[in-house]
């Protein structure tokens, strides 16, 4: 099918660990799950009632948002209008402390993904959920996908136990460059640290607001620890990030780099270039001011017109309305976002199913 | 015409009818060392000083977990010919600033981890009333164009009320300065009484940016090098901002004027619009 518009982020919900994942659990952790009762796992970054979990037209009447597959196909398809959609698991297996069980959770999450969704809809594609817990474990599951091409990237989360350009990531993305997996990025925290220097803020705002501080530090970390220069075939895509920080953060880093580059002499040119070459940002939330002139303003500072990727972040709140493009955003950035950038970050949006 | 810029320009600026004033509100004092603080630390402080020393949430004794690229992160024409750290000592400092650049007046921020980032809580207090008192011995006593802020540190509430009282009661302190990165964010309910005494005396609160409060400088953990952890200072003050805004310090205390010091600029407009941005989605969490 012809791509017209590809939403690279939508959010399938996992219903339970007992209910959902269970079928995709070996005997071990079958026994575990079900004698331990261990479930509960929803991401405490995303409670699922919390207003921006779900628009109020995209809760069922039963279950999470997210958790049915004909209405995130209503949704995304018939009424945000894309032609194909990629889907990104939220849930707790990423966050979990034993590495086994964060191996075997995230392994049932992507089989069931597979099976449950991506059979069930030609138009639908998949982040690998991969557990950061233990490097090895997680390139196992990205081997084990590799040659299933419905699955299009690696999803990780934005606040982790260690930054993510620290070597030990290092074979993660070694077997990403080789298998033309690009590195998403998406909101939320495995709350090993408090979200920003600060310490912990007191409401679910603060939280979500100081979360693009995340991604900033892990740019940083991926241009400094001198990933790309490693692994220069490298894409990360940054989802639900927000965007309009991006140039003033650009600016700084430039400028701090040009005063102590002298302790990253790997890291050989600007951070903004660097930037626009390998990280790509999806565009909900787009977080931008609001006349079309700051708009513009903030989209010619970035400096690159193919770093945008469309996406509505569906079942999350960020709009009203049918329409999930960002208003005043320049025609040129539209026509590129929807269809071009995508195909161009997500190499495998190309393969055969 | 030649291409030099001569004297007699700067001349002319001497008698103009108008003339650019300056103040600059980030001027950093330096202590020669630790005895400089004895005329203001009780002997069992002194003592402790020596001995136990600081006890803060960071590897080193001797220096900052992240060494800078420039040693005390100055300058390297700010080191004084006579001897001691730059900003340690005021001939040079009027040589060198004050004088050249006209400076009307200079607010003293007194830097460093040992005074707002001692674990020992009471331990932290005594510094900091001795650091207050060195202000204006040292400083705003020789030269009055300089003004001391009082440093409070917020985790003990109790005693940095008690000091920004002591100090206010002399009239020659400009701004209360409390720690940028402490055991909770500022908006905290913890540390409104010393928003109270502040507005009540009609002290601006300063916020610099510094220090290590035991919190990771970001919330996928610890950067590897100053490179990239420099950037957190600008997230320190970006957090702050939402922490004091969502809380409602600002609604709370109307008359508090609050300044973000050495925190960067260039952030504050996409702040500002995602705080806006998502205002509506979460509103319900914060009705006040």
């Amino acid at each position: 099918m012809v791509a017209t518009r590809i939403d690279c982020d939508i959010h399938p919900a996992v219903g339970g660990t007992r209910t959902t994942l269970l079928p995709y659990l070996d005997d071990h952790w079958k026994e575990q799950v079900v004698s331990r009762a261990i479930d509960g796992l929803d991401l405490n970054s995303y409670p699922p009632n919390m207003p921006l979990a779900g628009r109020p037209d995209w809760r069922p009447a039963n279950g999470k948002p997210g958790s049915d597959l004909a209405m995130v196909q209503r949704g995304a398809f018939d009424q945000l209008g894309a032609s194909h959609a990629i889907c990104n698991v939220l849930y707790g297996a990423q966050a979990v402390y034993d590495p086994y069980m964060a191996s075997a959770f995230c392994r049932a999450i992507n089989d069931w993904i597979a099976a449950e969704w991506l059979s069930a809809d030609q138009r639908l594609r998949a982040s690998i959920v991969v557990p950061m817990q233990a490097a090895d474990l997680a390139v196992e599951e990205i081997e084990r996908r590799a040659g299933d091409h419905r699955f299009v990237s690696i999803l990780v989360l934005a606040q982790g136990e260690t930054l993510l350009g620290r070597r030990h990531y290092w074979p993660l993305y070694r077997a990403a460059e080789k298998y033309a997996l690009p590195l998403a990025i998406h909101a939320g925290s495995q709350y090993r640290f408090s979200p920003s220097s600060i310490g912990w803020p007191s409401y679910r705002y603060e939280y979500y607001f100081v979360e693009a501080q995340a991604f900033q530090a892990q740019i940083l970390s991926l241009i400094y620890e001198g990933v790309f220069g490693k692994f220069p075939g490298l894409k990360v895509v940054l989802m639900e990030s927000g965007v309009t920080w991006l140039p003033a953060f650009m600016w700084r880093a430039n400028k701090t780099w040009r005063g102590v580059r002298v302790e990253v002499p790997w890291v050989e040119r600007e951070p903004a270039s660097i930037i626009r070459d390998h990280i790509r940002l999806t565009m909900q939330p787009f977080d931008g001011p609001p006349d079309a002139e700051g708009v513009a303003d903030v989209i010619d500072q970035i400096g690159s017109d193919r770093m945008f990727l469309f996406a509505s972040d569906y079942p999350h709140w960020q709009f009203d309305g049918d329409d999930a493009i960002p208003p005043h955003l320049p025609q040129s950035i539209v026509s590129r976002m929807c269809v071009d950038n995508p195909l161009e970050t997500f190499p495998r949006l190309k393969l055969a199913a | 015409m030649s291409d030099v810029i001569d004297r007699p320009v700067l001349e002319q600026e001497a008698s103009a009818a108008s003339r650019l004033r300056i103040i600059d509100c980030d001027i950093h004092p330096s202590i020669h060392a630790f005895s400089d603080l004895n005329p203001f630390l009780p002997k069992r402080w002194q003592e402790h000083l020596k001995t136990y020393g600081s006890h803060l949430r960071t590897p080193y004794i001797g220096t900052t977990p992240y060494p800078r690229s420039s040693p005390l992160i100055c300058r390297r024409d700010a080191w004084p010919p006579t001897g001691g750290p730059p900003g340690s000592d005021l001939a040079f400092m009027r040589k060198q600033h004050l004088d050249p650049l006209d400076v009307e007046f200079g607010i003293l921020q007194v830097l460093d981890l040992f005074i707002f980032s001692q674990q020992n809580l009471e331990f932290g207090a005594a510094i900091q009333r001795a650091i207050n008192e060195w202000q204006l011995a040292f400083w705003s006593h020789r030269d009055p164009r300089l003004k001391a802020s009082i440093l409070a540190g917020q985790d003990d509430t109790a005693l940095a009320i008690a000091e920004i009282e002591r100090c206010a009661r002399t009239g020659e302190y400009v701004q209360v300065n409390v720690s940028p990165r402490a055991n909770e964010p500022l908006g905290r309910r913890r540390y409104w009484p010393i928003y109270e005494r502040a507005e009540a005396l009609g002290l601006p609160l300063g916020i610099h940016v510094g220090g290590y409060g035991g919190h990771a400088p970001t919330g996928g953990g610890w950067p590897s090098y100053y490179c990239e952890e420099h950037h957190s200072n600008a997230h320190t003050m970006a957090a702050q901002l939402a922490s004091l805004v969502i809380e409602g310090i600002l609604e709370r205390f109307p008359k508090l004027k609050i300044v973000f010091i050495e925190g960067g600029f260039g952030w504050i407009a996409s702040a500002i619009w995602r705080m806006d941005r998502h205002f509506e989605r979460f509103r319900s969490e914060v009705p006040h």
